[in-house]
């Protein structure tokens, strides 16, 4: 299966280059980037705070990552951040505004979670229409907006697939697309990329990347894996025990980790693969 | 289409094994056919028996019999309100419980066994003692009754749907989307759980259109009833009726399996048979 992927996906970065440009046209002036906030974040689960007066600013338009060990917290602050949880005190702000009160499916946000999440009952194209349907887009603009949207990521020719026809790394790549096609004012990706094998891994990694800078949507990326987070990301956040222990770009996170624990986590990949991959 | 093949070119690596496999399970079929007819045989044998006693005229003429329509009429009606009012009680009631209670379902659980643990003479008189006497007299507080006896089968049918897909994911995926409750109910989680309602209403309705006692003992006469009093002026006729009545479930409910075969065959989703409620799986990677 692997190596179907990787050749399915190298006419897919061709593809995804040319739709990508003329969609990203389109969108750029109907969005200037979101600016979003998290102050003073605090979660107690029972005796354990699973968030820690958590602070952190994502300028328009970046790609942060929340790299930690399972269980820090780092889930947490994105299912707060999407709606899901709310925390015990500690607002978020998204453009400046506390978005507390508002419910999950009023924040307009795109969301791509790390187990499959596609209807099962909708072809990749009524999946990805979905949240069109949702804004009341009429039935002929929202099929061609989903199937730009398909052809962004390259799955043109599986528009009219069901998910249990399609690979994991296929199912996340039209999740993505779903998640981008109500133009979210931020993108939220939960471990994404974790149930898929190692090449496959790969691939969507830069194709994520490559498509979040294109549309310049501000996103905020959680993960255990450190390479991952190193080589995706505008900055990175290493987070221990519901509190952040840095947050800084790649490079300085390396050069100059701030503590033991970001020298250690995040610092070198590979020399703490068991702690990061007991997620 | 690569994808189909590579599966199948991974699988070579342990052959013997699944030869030996394929051998064993190739001899699986002579015994499958001699439980199926040893089954078939303790099932056809009373049915045919009952047809030599009753003799074919009888089927001419039972359905003329004064009773015989607004008996059958009264049943399926009964089978239609008691399958609306499960259906609307207890789908929202278990999504919400394993979205938000999860804690609760053990509780729901043994709550929803009760019904098969309490006799129904007892649940139909006791209710009868405290009813109003305006429901006492409605023909509708019998599917009032049905509910609560239909309610395990139904509840473990939606429970098995429930746990073969991964609800709380698909609830956030469309919430995250701008769904409200009420549209990722309808849209995200009814479409899947559509073998499992199917189910639900194959045992809802089996067991409406064959329930004797409460009914009996309520003054209702829905269609066992009549057979039992038909029973007494014609033994041939009520055999006859009885007969006709298994065909009629039968065909009711083949009808609804192929209904439900056919549409989850477009979406993928497993066969549906009377017990394997929600066998739905996605593949993975």
């Amino acid at each position: 299966m692997p190596t179907d992927e990787i050749a399915g996906n190298e006419t897919t970065a061709d593809t995804a280059t040319a739709a990508g440009t003329a969609w990203a046209g389109n969108a750029a002036g109907a969005r200037e980037g979101t600016s979003v906030s998290l102050r003073n974040l605090t979660r107690a689960f029972g005796a354990t705070r699973a968030l820690d007066e958590m602070s952190l600013d994502i300028a328009p338009g970046e790609l942060v990552a929340l790299l930690g060990p399972s269980g820090c917290g780092k889930t947490t602050a994105l299912r707060i951040v999407a709606g899901f949880e709310f925390a015990d005190y500690g607002e978020v702000l998204i453009d400046g505004k506390d978005v507390s009160n508002v419910p999950a499916a009023r924040r307009d946000m795109g969301m791509v979670f790390q187990s499959y999440s596609l209807f099962p009952n909708m072809n990749a194209l009524d999946n990805v229409a979905f949240g069109l349907r949702m804004r009341k887009v009429a039935g002929a603009a929202r099929r061609k907006r989903a199937a730009e949207l398909l052809d962004l990521v390259g799955l043109s020719a599986q528009a009219r697939q069901y998910p249990h026809q399609l690979s994991g790394g296929q199912q996340q790549r039209v999740a993505l697309a779903r998640a981008l096609a109500v133009e979210p004012r931020v993108l939220l990706l939960d471990e994404p990329l974790s149930a898929l094998d190692a090449q496959v891994r790969l691939r969507l990694r830069e194709q994520i990347r490559t498509l979040q800078q294109r549309l310049g949507t501000t996103t905020l990326f959680v993960t255990h894996d450190q390479e991952e987070a190193l080589s995706m990301s505008d900055r990175v956040g290493v987070m221990r025990a519901g509190k952040l222990e840095q947050v800084a770009t790649p490079d300085e996170l390396y050069t100059r980790p701030a503590t033991a624990f970001v020298a250690e986590f995040g610092g070198v990949p590979g020399r703490h693969g068991i702690l990061a991959s007991r997620n | 289409m690569a994808e189909v093949t590579a599966p199948a070119a991974r699988t070579q690596g342990p052959a013997p094994r699944a030869e030996r496999a394929v051998g064993r399970r190739g001899s699986f079929p002579v015994w499958r056919w001699v439980i199926l007819l040893v089954a078939a045989v303790y099932f056809l044998l009373p049915c045919w028996a009952a047809l030599r006693f009753a003799g074919i005229k009888a089927f001419g003429s039972v359905f003329s019999q004064a009773g015989f329509g607004s008996s059958i009429w009264l049943s399926l009606q009964l089978a239609f309100v008691t399958w609306l009012i499960t259906m609307l009680l207890m789908v929202p009631t278990t999504v919400y419980v394993h979205l938000r209670v999860p804690r609760l379902r053990r509780v729901l659980e043994t709550v929803t066994i009760l019904p098969i643990v309490v006799p129904p003479v007892v649940l139909i008189v006791g209710v009868l003692q405290v009813m109003p006497l305006a429901l006492r007299g409605s023909v509708w507080l019998l599917s009032l009754e049905y509910v609560i006896l239909a309610m395990p089968f139904a509840y473990r049918a939606i429970d098995a749907g429930l746990r073969s897909i991964d609800v709380k994911t698909l609830t956030e995926a469309s919430q995250s989307l701008g769904a409200g409750a009420l549209t990722t109910l309808w849209r995200v989680l009814l479409p899947n759980l559509r073998t499992a309602v199917l189910s639900a209403t194959i045992l809802v309705v089996a067991l409406v259109l064959g329930e004797f006692t409460m009914a009996s003992l309520d003054l209702q006469t829905t269609f066992p009833v009549w057979i039992v009093e038909f029973d007494q002026l014609d033994a041939q006729m009520s055999v006859a009726a009885s007969l006709f009545a298994l065909v009629v479930t039968w065909a009711l409910l083949m009808a609804i399996t192929l209904i439900a075969t056919r549409q989850s065959r477009r979406t993928g989703g497993g066969e549906v048979t009377l017990f394997t409620a929600g066998s739905r799986e996605t593949i993975g990677n």
